[in-house]
């Protein structure tokens, strides 16, 4: 509760200090020109009257005044130009627009002509400011006037001097030397050679990355076999062999007269055991493929051609709905048993081919 | 039933007799290039488009023209340019003053045998155009359709340098060709017998010596020759293993985009009749397949990115899927 009361006092103060920086009073232009010359500090103003008579009987009375006669750097001073004349005739103010060295114009009103007991009183006020210091000049003002007669005069205004201080207190301005300039940045040497061996040293990380991923997965798809695999199936190649030729023969197929399943068996046993034993991919040949591949394994030129004599009969079976008799293939199942028992050691090492 | 493939090939021996004789008038004018010949007659046999690609120079254009006059067909040769249009090959209506109507003017299209030169050189409404009429074996111009003559067989090459300028084929449309064929250059002594063949200032011409009715009655042959199961699920398993290689104990998925399309088990039991009959063999083996599978697949299976990074081509590809698919 005091946590939500300290809130409620907090937030209250921010509402009474907003609501007093709303309804503080802002100086406005008018104001401003309101406190000019006449006003409280018109002791302070410079003021110039210039009185004279034109075209025999006219008169005509300029007044400048400048207020306020002291002020600091880019305080506003109110330039105001008056003028009482006759009714006839006219008059050209002075140009008094953008800068009149060294014052910059920042505003200016040009009041309602005051037509009063014959004469004409126009007054223009003009809101300067100065940013340098010393005692500077509104310079000599020329006003243009021409008779209902066409006579012609120019009255001008004197000089009015003001003078502008700094902004630095009176006792600090002769305190040591000017301040100096301040050092330029400083220019950093770039170091990019560690740059480019980072760079560099990334690059090939990367690239090593990259390598190594394609190599992982080259092998991947190369489905490399460990060489103890290989040789374990190698070396088990006949005991495979055999063991599913006897699982044919049980079978029964050649009894049943499903000879082209037979064959399929058979010629698949065959490719299988030429695969593991001699490492020739069987398997995946046609049997004109193999009869090529056959002649750099450890094969002799016989048993090449039987096995592509069996091969090439059994395609018949398999293709082209040959019917072996079953004496043949019974024959053919000797052969391939007898082919892999006089091959079983063959390729292996001396002590376990004596084995 | 062996009998009645036995009977079949008896049937081949006899009529295909005329094929050493086609061969022999061809080897005349070309030397060497057995492949494209034997891929020539495989497209002949099986009613299917060949697409021919190869540097300038290595006799495509006139394997074509003379197996052309060797068969005593009408020939025409369309040299694709980019300001070819469809009415240039297909035809068009031609208006008569004299008679007041319309009349038909058919395009080179309307022939047996076309060689369309440099495929990919024409824009694509020019491809369109004939691949269209080598897809629906007919022509529609005006209001009239007319069917192309038989045998119809287009014969397309393509160059595979100087691609500025041209015009690929897109895959949609590279499939309706049988076959692609990568012609590589001749060996050294074959090139010595065409050195020597072509400075004697004569060149060899082919006389006709096969008619396009033994033609049709050999394809007529070659759609009996005998398929067994085993083969056709062979041909099942290097099709759909370019589909989904994984599932078939490959590690290609990264590397193919697109598998290829059912057309190519069409095309590929098609050109392995072919070959079988070209081996004049009642019977086809997974020989035949193999022998004709590159040539089906290639332009069918569509690799990706990072196949290209690895500096693979779909012909890289295909020969894994042959390598590791188990023959039956």
């Amino acid at each position: 509760m005091r946590v939500k009361s300290g809130h409620i006092i907090a937030r209250a103060i921010a509402v009474a200090v907003l609501v007093l920086a709303v309804s503080a009073p802002l100086v406005t232009l008018d104001e401003a020109l309101a406190d000019g010359p006449g006003s409280g500090d018109a002791a302070l103003a410079v003021e110039s009257l210039v009185r004279a008579t034109v075209a025999g009987d006219t008169v005509l009375e300029v007044r400048a005044s400048i207020s306020p006669a002291l002020a600091t750097v880019g305080d506003r001073l109110v330039l105001t130009l008056t003028v009482v004349r006759g009714f006839d005739g006219a008059l050209a103010f002075p140009r008094v627009t953008g800068e009149i060295e060294p014052f910059e114009v920042l505003d200016v009103i040009i009041h309602e002509t005051d037509e009063r007991g014959g004469d004409v009183r126009e007054r223009r006020q003009y809101v300067l400011t100065a940013f340098e210091t010393g005692d500077l000049s509104v310079p000599s003002l020329a006003f243009h006037y021409v008779s209902p007669e066409g006579d012609t005069a120019v009255v001008h205004t004197d000089a009015l001097v003001v003078t502008i201080e700094s902004v630095v207190p009176p006792e600090e301005r002769d305190l040591g030397p000017t301040p100096r300039d301040i050092k330029p940045p400083l220019e950093l040497k770039r170091r990019i050679w560690p740059a480019i061996v980072i760079a560099v040293l990334v690059a090939l990380v990367l690239a090593g990355l990259l390598y190594l991923r394609r190599w992982l997965r080259s092998r991947r798809r190369e489905g490399p076999e460990s060489e103890v695999a290989r040789e374990v199936r190698r070396e088990a190649a006949h005991v495979a062999a055999l063991s599913r030729l006897g699982e044919l023969d049980r079978s029964g197929l050649v009894e049943q007269g499903e000879l082209p399943r037979f064959y399929l068996i058979l010629t698949d046993v065959l490719r299988r055991y030429i695969l593991d034993r001699f490492s020739v991919d069987a398997v995946d040949m046609t049997t004109k493929e193999l009869g090529s591949a056959m002649h750099g394994a450890d094969l002799d030129l016989g048993d090449e051609a039987w096995t592509l004599d069996l091969l090439s009969y059994a395609d018949l079976s398999k293709f082209a709905r040959h019917m072996p008799t079953g004496e043949r293939a019974h024959d053919d199942l000797v052969a391939v048993r007898a082919f892999v028992e006089r091959t079983r050691f063959r390729g292996l090492s001396e002590s376990k081919g004596e084995e | 039933m062996y009998a009645d493939i036995k009977a079949i090939g008896e049937r081949i021996e006899r009529e295909s007799e005329f094929l050493s004789t086609l061969v022999g008038e061809i080897n005349k004018v070309i030397v060497g290039q057995s492949y494209m010949v034997e891929r020539l007659l495989i497209g002949l046999l099986a009613d299917g488009h060949v697409l021919i690609e190869g540097v300038p120079g290595l006799a495509k254009t006139l394997a074509v023209r003379t197996l052309s006059r060797a068969i005593d067909t009408s020939f025409q040769r369309i040299q694709f340019t980019p300001d070819l249009l469809p009415a240039d090959l297909i035809g068009t209506l031609v208006y008569s003053a004299d008679s007041g109507e319309f009349t038909t003017k058919k395009g080179p299209i309307f022939s047996n045998l076309i060689l369309a030169d440099e495929i990919n050189r024409a824009p694509a409404k020019v491809q369109s155009a004939l691949l269209e009429a080598m897809q629906e074996r007919q022509v529609t111009i005006g209001s009239e359709t007319f069917p192309l003559d038989d045998p119809f067989l287009v014969l397309a090459t393509q160059n595979p340098i100087e691609q500025e300028g041209t015009y690929p084929l897109p895959e949609a449309q590279v499939d309706r060709f049988m076959l692609k064929l990568r012609v590589g250059y001749p060996s050294r002594d074959e090139e010595l017998e065409i050195m020597e063949r072509m400075s004697t200032g004569k060149e060899p011409v082919a006389s006709p010596v096969v008619s396009p009715e033994t033609i049709i009655k050999a394809r007529e042959l070659v759609r009996e020759i005998y398929v067994d199961d085993k083969i056709k699920q062979y041909i099942l398993d290097i099709v759909f293993a370019t589909r989904e290689p994984s599932v078939h104990g490959m590690d290609l998925d990264d590397l193919i985009a697109y598998g290829a399309s059912p057309r190519a088990s069409i095309h590929l039991i098609a050109a392995a009749r072919a070959h079988a009959f070209l081996q004049r063999r009642a019977y086809v083996t997974p020989e035949d397949i193999k022998a004709v599978a590159m040539d089906v697949l290639r332009h069918r299976v569509i690799i990706t990115y990072e196949a290209e990074a690895e500096e693979l081509t779909s012909e890289d590809i295909v020969q894994r899927i042959l390598d590791n698919i188990e023959v039956p």
